[in-house]
């Protein structure tokens, strides 16, 4: 570099004079994070998150905008630089009111990305639900029908009707995966030949095998009973949990190649020290809590007197206990309590079944569906009762009981029962069962890390215990608690167990996260915009079935229920959650929500979530005023749709006039959403139901029109999320994203929906006499085929959506079976109108081509003067009227000759004004008068055209005067030369033939810029076949055909008795007489390449689920017989089967 | 026409000198206090009476204290200055002073042959940029040009060169009177250096400091000092344009200066060819809307270049990017308003003037508790205590000083232990107050000073502009914890998190308002720490100023005369006729009208 050295961090650094501290630091790597910097901007410095330190400056700086000197000193590390940073993102969090993850996802013990789950519902993606799920819960299928989901008491949804059934969607996504034949199985991380030894096969040992599986580690699990599950298998009965559920969720376990060990109890049958001997580098404890808390009564051990687990685990190993025509009391009112009372029930306990519980129904711990269930079920149940005594009396138990009442609240929060003296009374059963508690029973060798509760002591939030070769999680660290919870356990455990045996720190930053609040916390007016939906109501055995035997109670929700079910969801957490640049500093400054409390600037009602239009979200709420989406709409569109309102604290931004975005000048570029740095403006998903999803970012080109402009694809399990375009997103090149520097036009941005699935058609038919019947793929091409081969005249239009590939196939077929093509200017979701133009040039105007000189995007800075000739770039080609803008306010003069007014008009510096009919006239002359130079020269500007009396005719029709005939030409002689630009799309042949060669009579060197409509028309000229110039296809040419193939293009006109095959997105609905209807994939989908505006062919990197469109063809041409397989001439291969 | 041909007859313009001149101060102040009618009231009474005196207009004389103000100039009597002057005393003053030569003393505030109170008002001040305010009519060119008005930029034109003008403002030592103190010499200079062409001139007239009106008085007393101080700049600048930024809400200034740019225009002292040079330089007036944070001055570019009043990162700053992006000066009124008189005088005269590192007057609007409250300007090096004490009189009822608040809601309050503090910069700056635009406001015993730090701050909350986080946010979470002491919520540690904010707003924020806008609070933190303590701890207001702090309690002196009773606007209060009365705590507003209508001193606060 030859510029200029500073000291960046203590390092000697060189700088160029016109860089800033950022651009310097991110240069070289050294991270400063900002909120309202745009590579595309002009420095703003509002946000403050960017301060540094610069050695003699009276105050901070902010690096974004301060401009390097030489021997300058910045220290971006500063205590003091730090500390602003982190108060700046405080303060702006303490005007922020949204919530990043949704609350049912921070109410999970699992913190599962329950919002994604059911948005993937909503978008019938089951498997990637599950796959989803299994991030962080190994077990959907138990755990979606024993949790008693936390997630739903916190669902916001409770405000408006009932909550989301979200366990219930948990369990059909995983059933529907199960059912499916193919379930998911996780990728797992390559070995890493270590093994870790995991203690207890129950839900915690369970999830911290299977993640330990994931992460690489060889695993094995030692368990003391003969069967995997813990509490899963011997805790919950049948009715509620299949046991084949709970195998075929466990076999997905050892499908990872995690190895079990039965019968094999710490300290009976192994020793810690036998671990580390065998090479085990860690070992996970989760042995669960099943020790049955003791009543601490007399009697306890009478022969009828048995604890809920270990009747539960009888009923489990399939034994009977003597039950039958019996009297059972159970105590307790836990879920324990309640499967020991039904179980009972079901084995046959005629003589009645009673659940004691010492406090009152609100108080009671068992899952509210257990207890409704088992009333239904006709369980009675005494409250504010517990025995304090049993004796046996004749083979029967008389268990004396007292009665309670509720006095002052407990540690819990529960209000304590009391007994009332005097109140005793006797109560007859034959059996009773206790289930008032249970424990952990740890073994005698980790006595050190016992509690006085019986459990072991580990830190909840890693699982680490004082040995540092001891993790542990689940029951016997919580005590008994959830399955879920014991999850969450192993899983942490798992992550925390990887960390250590990889060396790397074992907690990391939290997750910055804010909420709204409690629910109770939440304003009336943010819900009163939903409309009442029922929740989704999941059919269940009828009681008199359940009661008979111990088939499975809820049968599960149907697919349609399930996705109604899913979009009641409100869709709470941040839409931007993954990729806001506010939380990611909070979380990297370990910000915390409350530093800074105070007022918030909410607007509740009808501003929350506003969807201006569907592409474009807004929440108020989360702006953070940098500004951004106002200047990116000046300063990069000029199109100032946005501006800042009121002052100080209240400070807004809002589109001018407090317009709704619909009702304003706006593009629809979505530039605004994409620009924000928090969840105040955002994109609108293409899917059903928007996630957020964490998407994987994919460059690749827009095939919106041949610009190509460079655009991230947002993808995530195959599906197209949406498009971004954040420019200069790599620091270090700071290369733009491409000529379109990270901008992109309304179609570039959101004209993808038609791949969207909810609008898409995948199967093959065909309609034949008015009736519909599907195909199967095969069967179809070969139909297609032989429609093409049975026909003497076929045609074959082509959209400008096709590859330069697919265009050179349709080619080679249409030669094969003798078919005439038609190359339409349309893209494939456009709608026609009623003359269809073909992509045609005459043999004279692709010579004159061929010999002026192409301009590219680049050029358009440079240049000086730029002339538009009948193209409204605004409306067709808004990247290149962002060029253009841009080159005039560089300095370039602006000519523009055509019929309408544009949007560049006012900053032009002549504005011709003519008629189509003149076009030919006025370019033909313009020519002559450049050819004419040494007229010029002799008389001036004004002897251009003074003796030309037909020419002042032309000029007095076309209303221009001397003055602006004479700048225009100037400017088109000037050495430097100039870019023309136009649109070939309706031109006429003549009128073409007069432009080329006006630009071949500028001496200055004029270049050109070519727009077509659609995809790749230029590829169409280059690979497709051309038909004669000025061809246009009306409803009446297509009668002469036999057979049409419409290939990627909407059906056009109503074609008789032709027969249709169309290949392509949007089939027909029905037809009269024979269609044919083959489903393709987009160009995103299959890749291949284009042709450019400039003439050069860019590949376009297909989206990771790829398709066939290619071998469509192929198999079309293979069956057809009459060429051979074209594959092989396919040089990228992309024909082949993966 | 030569130059001096062109404007002889100006300059040799003389008054008439025989007849007794009345002139009223027709200042906004002045007609506020009623002084249209005293003006209306003497021209009809010298008419009909046929008087040898004419009745003429003048700007603020400064004694806001004594408004209406009339003052009589003859020879023999030189100047007499009369006070609180109402159209039914005029019949009275002016048949006694035409019949008998005499005027009732109570009327005169000050005179060359009288020892008043005026004396010493006007003894300790030093007037540049005020002399003639009061003195001239603002609305004759005339006055101006027989007050020498009009020599400077002669003088600039014919005998100087851009560089030599630029050097002897360096050398006056002249800082700019709009608060930071930037040396005026040295902005010339960057803005001549700067490439880009036109440039531009730029007066910030946007006061908008509550209680400052120091710009407005200049404006509306002496607009052509300003339109040639102006000029001169533009011609050392090389500036073409020049824009005038001021507020809507001064209707006055805005027609005298536009009548006085009309009459510069008209000799040539404006416009093409000025004063027969080769020189051009016009004016426009631009009418801000109020926004405060349009004072800032890239924020004022903005507002004159149509865009929303943001202020702007600097570098660049206006000297080399300003107004469209071209290079601009950009100076406050006062500041222009020095400048004819340095080129005039030279830069030797003024740097006389002041201490070591502030030379010249500083222009102040005294006003607050203080017993002669005004317009003044004083030389700077003079102190705290002499301007308090000697020039406004002390406090007002005799009751103790608390403080002085000097720079308005950016500035800072200087407490009694340093009365003794030198008028200049630095003096002013280590305090943790600023010089500021002039705004003087000073402060008694019963005033709150959290209740002023939360006042101040209050204002510039919401005159914040919005943009950047420290000053949008930041000082919002200030207030709310100056609101939580004041309605005594407060708590322990607030003040720690007070300062923190503040100090971090100050070196955070983007522009000078929010830079500035936690010195109210830091310097009462810093000086009346105890005042905060108390309303924490004690939940107790020591000024009882604080309404959530204090009661109204009724003592044994009630005579139970019932007048409060009447006077409550919430029925608080009850009591038998002749029987002490009671307040029933629970619904009074703490309005304090009782207070006032009791005469017996029996309603007390606590």
């Amino acid at each position: 570099m030859s510029g200029i050295k500073i000291v960046l961090n203590g390092r000697d650094t060189s700088a160029e004079p016109d860089e800033t501290i950022l651009d310097v630091a991110r240069r070289n790597g050294v991270f400063i994070p900002t909120l309202c910097h745009d590579g595309r901007l002009d420095p703003y410095g509002a946000c403050r998150v960017c301060l540094v330190k610069v050695e003699g400056a009276r105050a901070l700086v902010p690096s974004c905008s301060t401009r390097v000197t030489d021997g300058m000193k910045v220290d971006t590390e500063n205590p003091e630089a730090l500390e602003a940073r982190r108060l700046s993102l405080s303060l702006l969090i303490s005007d922020h009111y949204g919530d990043c993850v949704s609350p049912c996802s921070l109410e999970c013990p699992a913190h599962i990305d329950i919002q994604g789950y059911i948005a993937l519902v909503g978008s019938r993606r089951y498997k990637e639900a599950v796959k989803l799920i299994k991030e962080k819960n190994p077990m959907p299928l138990c755990i979606g029908r024993v949790c008693p989901h936390p997630c739903e008491t916190a669902c916001r949804r409770n405000r408006i009707e009932e909550p989301i059934a979200i366990n219930n969607l948990k369990r059909f996504a995983s059933d529907y995966d199960l059912l499916s034949g193919v379930p998911y199985v996780p990728q797992k991380a390559p070995s890493k030949k270590k093994s870790v030894a995991v203690v207890g096969a129950g839900p915690a040992g369970l999830s911290c095998a299977y993640y330990l599986s994931v992460l690489g580690y060889d695993v094995t699990v030692f368990e003391k009973e003969e069967q995997p599950g813990g509490m899963l298998r011997w805790g919950i009965p049948e009715y509620r949990l299949p046991k084949r559920i709970l195998d075929r969720e466990i076999e997905s376990i050892l499908y990872l190649g995690v190895t079990f060990e039965y019968g094999q109890e710490l300290g009976r049958d192994f020793t810690i020290e036998d671990l580390k001997r065998d090479g085990y580098c860690a070992v996970f404890i989760g042995i669960g809590a099943g020790k049955s808390t003791s009543m601490r009564i007399a009697g306890e051990d009478l022969p009828g007197v048995t604890s809920g687990l270990e009747f539960l685990y009888r009923v489990a190993r399939g034994e009977k206990p003597d039950i039958e025509n019996r009297k059972v009391v159970v105590v307790g009112g836990g879920n324990t309590a309640m499967d020991a009372a039904r179980t009972s029930l079901r084995l046959g306990a005629a003589a009645g079944v009673t659940v004691l519980y010492r406090r009152t129904r609100a108080q009671m711990p068992a899952n509210e569906i257990e207890i409704e269930e088992a009333i239904e079920e006709g369980i009675r149940f005494e409250y504010l009762r517990a025995p304090i005594k049993i004796a046996e009396n004749n083979g029967k138990l008389s268990v004396e009981c007292i009665c309670m009442e509720l006095g002052e609240p407990d540690a819990s929060g529960r209000r304590r029962p009391v007994p009332i003296e005097g109140s005793n009374y006797s109560l007859e059963a034959d059996v009773l069962i206790t289930a008032i508690g249970q424990r952990p029973l740890v073994p005698a060798q980790l006595s050190d890390l016992v509690t006085s509760r019986d459990t072991l002591k580990a830190d909840p939030s890693t699982a680490v215990t004082s040995d540092t070769y001891i993790f542990a999680g689940g029951d016997c660290v919580t005590g008994a608690a959830t399955a879920i919870e014991a999850i969450a356990g192993g899983r942490t455990a798992a992550y925390t167990v990887d960390s250590v045996l990889s060396g790397k720190e074992v907690q990391p930053k939290p997750e910055f996260n804010i909420s709204k609040g409690k629910l109770d916390e939440i304003p009336d007016s943010l819900y009163a915009l939903y409309e009442k939906r029922p929740r989704a109501s999941m059919p269940s055995l009828s009681v008199s079935k359940r009661t008979g035997g111990f088939e499975e109670i809820e049968k599960g929700l149907s697919e349609n229920d399930a996705i109604a079910e899913a979009l009641r969801c409100l869709e709470c957490g941040c839409q931007e959650g993954f990729s806001c640049a506010l939380r990611d500093g909070c979380t990297e400054y370990g910000v915390q929500p409350d530093e800074w409390s105070g007022e918030k600037n909410i607007v509740l009602g009808k501003d929350r979530l506003a969807e201006f239009l569907p592409p474009i979200m807004k929440d108020a709420n989360k702006c953070i005023k940098c500004g951004t989406c106002i200047r990116v709409c000046d300063e990069v569109w000029g199109l100032s749709i946005y501006g800042f309102v009121k002052r100080g604290f209240e400070t807004e931004v809002t589109p001018y006039f407090n317009l709704e975005l619909k009702d304003t000048a706006c593009d629809f570029c979505g530039g605004c959403a994409d620009s924000c740095p928090t969840g105040a403006l955002s994109l609108r998903p293409f899917s059903t139901k928007p996630g957020p999803f964490k998407s994987e970012l994919i460059s690749g080109r827009c095939i919106g029109c041949s610009l190509g402009c460079a655009l991230e694809y947002n993808i995530y399990e195959g599906m197209l999320v949406k498009v971004t375009s954040k420019p200069f997103s790599d620091p270090v090149s700071k290369t733009p994203l491409g000529e379109n520097e990270g901008s992109l036009c309304v179609r570039g941005r959101f004209s993808y929906s038609h791949l969207s699935p909810k609008q898409r058609v995948f199967e093959p038919f065909e309609i034949s006499d008015g009736t519909k019947k599907s195909l199967k793929e095969t069967e179809a091409l070969k139909r297609a085929a032989d429609m093409f081969s049975g026909s003497k005249r076929v045609g074959i239009l082509t959209s400008t959506s096709l590859s330069n590939e697919e265009y050179k196939k349709v080619r080679e077929l249409g030669q094969a079976v003798g078919a005439d093509l038609f190359h339409i200017p349309y893209d494939s979701a456009e709608r026609l109108p009623e003359t269809l133009p073909v992509i045609s040039r005459s043999a004279e105007v692709e010579r004159l081509l061929g010999k002026v000189p192409r301009a590219s995007m680049e050029d358009m800075e440079t240049v000086p003067t730029i002339v538009l000739w009948d193209i409204l770039p605004g409306r067709s080609y808004p990247i290149l009227e962002m060029k253009t803008r841009a080159a005039v306010q560089h300095g370039a003069r602006l000519f523009i000759i055509g019929r309408n007014p544009t949007r560049l008009d006012d900053i032009a510096d002549e504005v011709f004004r003519v008629g189509v009919h003149l076009y030919s006239d006025i370019l033909d002359f313009l020519g002559l008068c450049l050819t004419e130079e040494s007229t010029v020269q002799q008389s001036g500007t004004r002897g251009y055209y003074g003796d030309k009396r037909a020419d002042s005719g032309l000029l007095s029709a076309a209303r221009l005067s001397n003055r602006k005939i004479a700048a225009l030409l100037d400017a088109v002689r000037a050495p430097e030369g100039c870019v023309w630009v136009t649109d070939e799309y309706g031109k006429e042949e003549r009128a073409l033939r007069a432009w080329l060669n006006l630009l071949l009579a500028g001496k200055g060197g004029s270049k050109l810029i070519l727009m077509n409509r659609g995809a790749n028309p230029e590829g169409a000229h280059r690979y497709g076949r051309q038909m004669p110039a000025d061809t246009t296809v009306t409803e009446s040419t297509l009668k002469n055909y036999e057979t049409l193939l419409f290939y990627k293009l909407p059906v056009f006109g109503q074609t008789g008795d032709t027969v249709i095959v169309q290949i392509g997105f949007t089939p027909p609905e029905s037809g009269e007489g024979r269609t044919l209807f083959i489903p393709s994939s987009s160009l995103l989908e299959t890749g291949g390449s284009v042709t450019l505006y400039s003439g050069e062919e860019a590949e376009l990197r297909p989206m990771p689920k790829g398709d066939k469109n290619i071998d469509n063809l192929v198999t079309l041409h293979t069956i057809i017989g009459r060429i051979e397989d074209v594959r092989k001439d396919d040089p990228s291969g992309r024909g082949q089967k993966a | 026409m030569s130059l001096s041909e062109k404007t002889k007859g100006v300059l040799q313009h003389s008054r008439n000198v025989d007849k007794t001149k009345l002139k009223v101060g027709l200042g906004a102040c002045g007609i506020a206090a009623g002084a249209t009618e005293v003006y209306k009231e003497l021209v009809e009474i010298v008419s009909s009476e046929g008087l040898p005196a004419v009745v003429e207009q003048t700007g603020c004389i400064g004694m806001c204290h004594n408004e209406p103000l009339v003052e009589i100039e003859s020879r023999k009597d030189g100047r007499i200055l009369l006070g609180n002057i109402t159209p039914k005393k005029i019949p009275s003053i002016i048949k006694s002073y035409f019949q008998e030569g005499s005027i009732d003393p109570e009327h005169i505030v000050a005179g060359t042959h009288y020892v008043t109170e005026g004396d010493a008002f006007f003894k300790k001040q030093y007037r540049i940029v005020l002399s003639n305010c009061g003195r001239i009519n603002p609305e004759s060119i005339d006055e101006y040009i027989e007050m020498g008005g009009y020599e400077g930029l002669k003088k600039a034109l014919e005998r100087m060169t851009p560089d030599e003008i630029i050097e002897e403002v360096l050398k006056s030592g002249l800082r700019g009177r709009g608060g930071a103190g930037f040396t005026t010499g040295l902005k010339w200079k960057f803005t001549k250096q700067a490439a880009g062409s036109p440039k531009y001139l730029i007066c910030n007239a946007d006061e908008g400091d509550p209680g400052a009106f120091m710009d407005r008085s200049t404006l509306e007393g002496d607009p052509h000092a300003i339109i040639e101080g102006m000029t001169i700049a533009a011609y050392a600048v090389g500036a073409s344009l020049g824009y005038i930024y001021i507020r809507a809400e001064y209707p006055l200034a805005v027609k005298r200066l536009k009548l006085a740019i009309q009459q510069a225009k008209d000799r040539a002292f404006l416009g093409d060819g000025i004063l027969g040079s080769s020189f051009c330089f016009d004016m426009k007036i631009k009418e801000g809307a109020g926004a405060f944070v349009c004072g800032e001055e890239t924020a004022l570019i903005a507002s004159i270049e149509g865009e929303r009043g943001l202020p702007r990162l600097r570098p660049p700053f206006p000297a080399t990017k300003g107004l469209w992006g071209l290079p601009t000066n950009i100076n406050n009124v006062e500041t222009y308003a020095n400048i004819p008189r340095i080129i005039l005088n030279g830069s030797g005269w003024y740097s006389k003037l002041g201490t070591e590192r502030s030379k010249g007057t500083k222009v102040f609007a005294l006003a607050g508790k203080i017993a002669k409250g005004g317009l003044i300007e004083v030389p700077m090096g003079i102190t705290l205590k002499e301007i308090v004490y000697d020039i406004g009189g002390g406090i007002k009822e005799g009751k103790r000083f608390k403080a002085v608040q000097m720079g308005g809601p950016s500035g800072g309050c200087i407490p009694e232990s340093l009365l003794d503090t030198v008028i200049d910069y630095d003096s002013v700056t280590k305090t943790g107050a600023i010089m500021g635009s002039g705004g003087m406001v000073v402060m008694d015993e019963e005033t709150c000073m959290v209740e002023v730090a939360r006042f101040f701050l209050e204002f510039t909350q919401n005159e914040s502009c919005g943009k950047c986080t420290f000053c949008r946010i930041g000082t919002k979470r200030m207030l709310e914890i100056l609101e939580r002491i004041t309605n005594g919520s407060g708590e322990q540690g607030d003040i720690e998190r007070l300062e923190y904010l503040a100090l971090s707003v100050k070196s955070g924020s983007l522009c000078g308002l929010g830079q500035t806008a936690p010195n109210p609070v830091l310097t009462t933190v810093r000086y009346f720490r105890d005042e905060y303590e108390v309303h924490i701890r004690e939940k107790k207001c020591p000024a009882k100023q604080c309404r959530s702090l204090i009661s109204y309690q009724i003592i044994s002196n009630c005579t139970g005369c019932g007048a409060c009773l009447r006077n409550c606007p919430v029925n608080a209060i009850s009591g038998k006729k002749k029987e002490i009365h009671e307040i029933d705590q629970q619904k009074c507003i703490k309005c304090g009208i009782c207070s006032d209508s009791c005469r017996f001193e029996a309603i007390e606060v606590h």
